[in-house]
């Protein structure tokens, strides 16, 4: 690609250098100006319909929308002149003429640019004394909710609708101050990107119907991190109130997910604060007694796996991971089976899927977030030949016992594990939910989930990211990577148990021996390349 | 697919309706002028409310089909505008221009007057389906103020008089 040619011009006698064809408004933003705006939204076309963005140009003699203005070579654009205030303040008298002010029950209070406009820019009160117009709050599809009242024309959902989805769902309907946004009867807005029309609407016209009265917005903390919904590993903002998380939206990184995420991601949190997940230690030894005490897990998995190997010899026992655990819990994980003598390294993955094409989004066909981080630690053949293997071996009795992660979200272990677990003389799970029809001799422990470990995980286009740590785990919860570091530690192998960061040294280039990054620190918000896309063979979707 | 896709797209297949060979070929000859499919849209809404009497929610769907865009969009632009027949509108449409110039000559005595006649309020339909009354916006012939616009055809300078001799010329 050729670069384009830079332009020398200036904003408020600020000299400022950007290439030929960019908007002045995004010139402005780059150099830390600030231009109010609405329907301008970097993602998508601009369309200029608002007005919000009003400069003064030298080469026009009225105000210009500086989202749909060029820059020019000596061009001299002004933002805080009184000619610009005062149109500001006449844009958003007009703005407010039918805006209901609901703001104390508007689930966008807090976060909304109207809020934020008038407020810095507005009015500072309404000349307007007629009654106001009224329009419809209703459902436009099974996960969005419009409150008409609300909308200001800026079409930034059209838009979505239009360039990103590619599904046309939303329109502008009627004109003048009847216009507002619906869809057309019959055809809902029912995309698999629907929830993204409500992060990009200004005001609190589409709301989501899942977070609707969950929290205001000013009382949640975020934390950037990564969607572990699938394979493509979208850049997001964890946000929590109270140690719950409470939603998930996209975080911008032009590598991964630009400025968007599927709806099914936005639910990865779900089973974390769901009621019915698995918050207590069940240690059961052999002659039925059970212990809750997780300092103890450790050993009761230790001693479990070491009666097995003792009984029936070290290639009795199996180690089944997860294309859900982070690439430092599978480092460990791998370690720890190397040091109990045992061949027989699975992971359970979520059955592929179709892939998913929009104008400007894929949703790839693997519903795993750490699929290659498997492949790479584990090896490729752990996702399916070697659990097969594992499977007959229990099935005919040469496995006896077994230390496995149930952590896949909603995802249920298959029909055939189920019964064959149970045969086990010594099984280990941790597991998201309560488990039945385990062995007498077990040990059920629960897992940790989205939201609440730190660690990195390889998506599927080879981009190594961090995961952050939003809510801290329930108070009852040890950490895997933990019990098995303590396992390690029976074994010799490990002299004490180190966070994620220091795990993330060890295994850094022992995986990628080309890492140019030695501290996890280093990956960023963006995360960074560590193969090449198109030299892995995985990326084909599954059609 | 959701559940609500399903019910409203199943109530949607039992209502379909087709342009007739006709229509489709005198679409195809409007495709000809325009430089894209989205620019032809206002005429072939045209040509829809002929072949269909009026537009409603399947006539739109039809047209989304042919023209291979989004309902919604259709939807948008064919709100937009008050001048094409609604599905369900009656057999005569009486459109009173109310812009400024019909106001001074007196378009308020011919909305009362229709109003008084035919027992309904502009937007509404009489019950045996022979008019609908409307109130628009200019239809540029302020220099034969007032004006209203019965089906495709402008009546100018309008008094009370025409007008009643007007309604009952009317099947
Ligand atoms: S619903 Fe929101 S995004 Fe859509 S046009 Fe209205 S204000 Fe803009
Ligand atoms: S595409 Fe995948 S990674 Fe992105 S939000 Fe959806 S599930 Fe999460």
């Amino acid at each position: 690609m050729s670069e384009a040619k830079l332009v020398k011009f200036k904003i408020n006698g600020q000299e400022i250098e950007a290439p030929a064809g960019t908007m002045v408004i995004k010139a402005a933003h780059e150099a830390g100006i600030d231009v109010p705006h609405f329907c301008y939204h970097p993602g998508l076309t601009p369309d200029g319909n608002c007005r919000m963005c009003l400069v003064e140009a030298s080469n026009a003699r009225k105000p210009v929308a500086s989202c749909v203005t060029p820059v020019a070579e000596g061009l001299e654009i002004t933002t805080d002149s009184d000619t610009v205030k005062e149109a500001r303040e006449g844009v958003l008298e007009l703005m407010l003429l039918n805006h209901p002010l609901d703001c104390p029950i508007c689930d966008k209070s807090g976060e909304c640019m109207l809020q934020d406009n008038v407020y810095d820019h507005g009015p500072d009160n309404s000349r307007m004394t007629e009654p106001k117009m009224m329009k419809p709050t209703k459902d436009l599809g099974s996960t969005v909710a419009l409150w008409g009242n609300r909308c200001i024309v800026c079409q930034r959902c059209t838009r979505f609708c239009e360039e990103v989805s590619g599904t046309g769902e939303l329109a502008i309907i009627h004109r003048g101050d009847s216009s507002v946004v619906d869809v057309f009867p019959g055809y809902p807005l029912e995309n698999d990107l629907s929830l993204n029309t409500v992060d990009i609407c200004p005001v609190g016209a589409l709301i989501s119907k899942d977070f609707l009265y969950e929290a205001r917005v000013w009382n949640m903390k975020d934390t950037p991190s990564i969607c572990t919904g699938c394979s493509k590993g979208c850049n997001v903002e964890i946000q929590q109130e109270r140690n719950q998380t409470r939603r998930i939206v996209p975080r911008h990184n032009p590598e991964v997910n630009d400025y968007w995420m599927c709806d099914e991601g936005r639910e990865v949190f779900k089973p974390a604060v769901s009621e019915d997940r698995l918050l207590d230690y069940q240690l059961r030894t052999a002659d039925g007694t059970i212990d809750t005490n997780p300092k103890n897990a450790a050993s009761a998995i230790f001693n479990g796996l070491n009666q097995v190997s003792a009984n029936h010899g070290t290639q009795a026992i199996a180690g089944i991971g997860s294309a859900f655990m982070s690439c430092e819990e599978l480092y460990v994980f791998k370690l720890l089976f190397d040091g109990l003598q045992t061949p027989h390294l699975g992971a359970f993955s979520r059955p592929q899927r179709e892939a998913k094409s929009f104008k400007q989004f894929e949703i790839p066909g693997d519903p795993n977030p750490n699929r290659l981080g498997v492949e790479r630690i584990l090896g490729r053949e752990a996702l399916e030949e070697n659990l097969e293997k594992i499977l007959s071996g229990i099935q005919n009795q040469s496995i006896r016992g077994a230390l496995i992660f149930d952590d896949l979200l909603d995802w249920d272990l298959p029909a055939e594990w189920q019964s064959a677990l149970s045969q086990l003389e010594f099984l280990a799970i941790f597991s998201l939910r309560d488990r039945t029809h385990l062995p007498q001799h077990s040990c059920l422990l629960p897992a940790t989930t989205f939201g609440e470990k730190d660690g990195s995980m390889l998506n599927g286009e080879g981009r190594l990211q961090r995961l952050r740590i939003a809510t801290q785990l329930p108070r009852t919860i040890r950490y895997e990577h933990e019990i098995l570091q303590q396992m390690q530690q029976e074994l010799g192998m490990r002299s004490k148990v180190v966070p994620p960061s220091a795990l993330f040294k060890e295994m850094g280039k022992a995986v990628w021996p080309q890492l140019e990054i030695s501290t996890i620190r280093e990956l960023g918000d963006q995360g960074i390349q560590v193969e090449s896309p198109t030299e892995n063979p995985q990326r084909a979707t599954v059609s | 697919m959701s559940a609500f896709q399903e019910i409203t797209q199943a109530a949607r297949e039992d209502e379909r309706v087709e342009f007739s060979a006709e229509a489709k070929k005198k679409i195809e000859w409007i495709y000809t002028r325009y430089p894209n499919r989205e620019a032809a849209l206002l005429p072939v809404l045209r040509v829809a409310e002929k072949e269909f009497d009026g537009i409603g929610a399947a006539a739109i769907d039809c047209i989304a089909r042919e023209m291979g865009l989004s309902p919604g969009y259709i939807y948008g632009v064919f709100t937009f505008y008050t001048h094409y027949k609604r599905a369900g509108e009656g057999k005569y449409v009486l459109q009173v221009c109310a812009t400024l110039p019909c106001a001074l000559r007196g378009c308020r005595d011919v909305v009362h007057h229709l109003e008084d006649k035919l027992g309904i309020k502009p937007g509404e339909t009489t019950e045996d389906g022979k008019f609908t009354l409307k109130k628009v916006e200019c239809l540029a012939s302020c220099d034969t103020a007032p004006v209203v616009q019965i089906n495709d055809d402008y009546h100018e300078n309008l008094t009370l008089e025409d007008l009643d001799k007007l309604l009952e010329s009317f099947e």
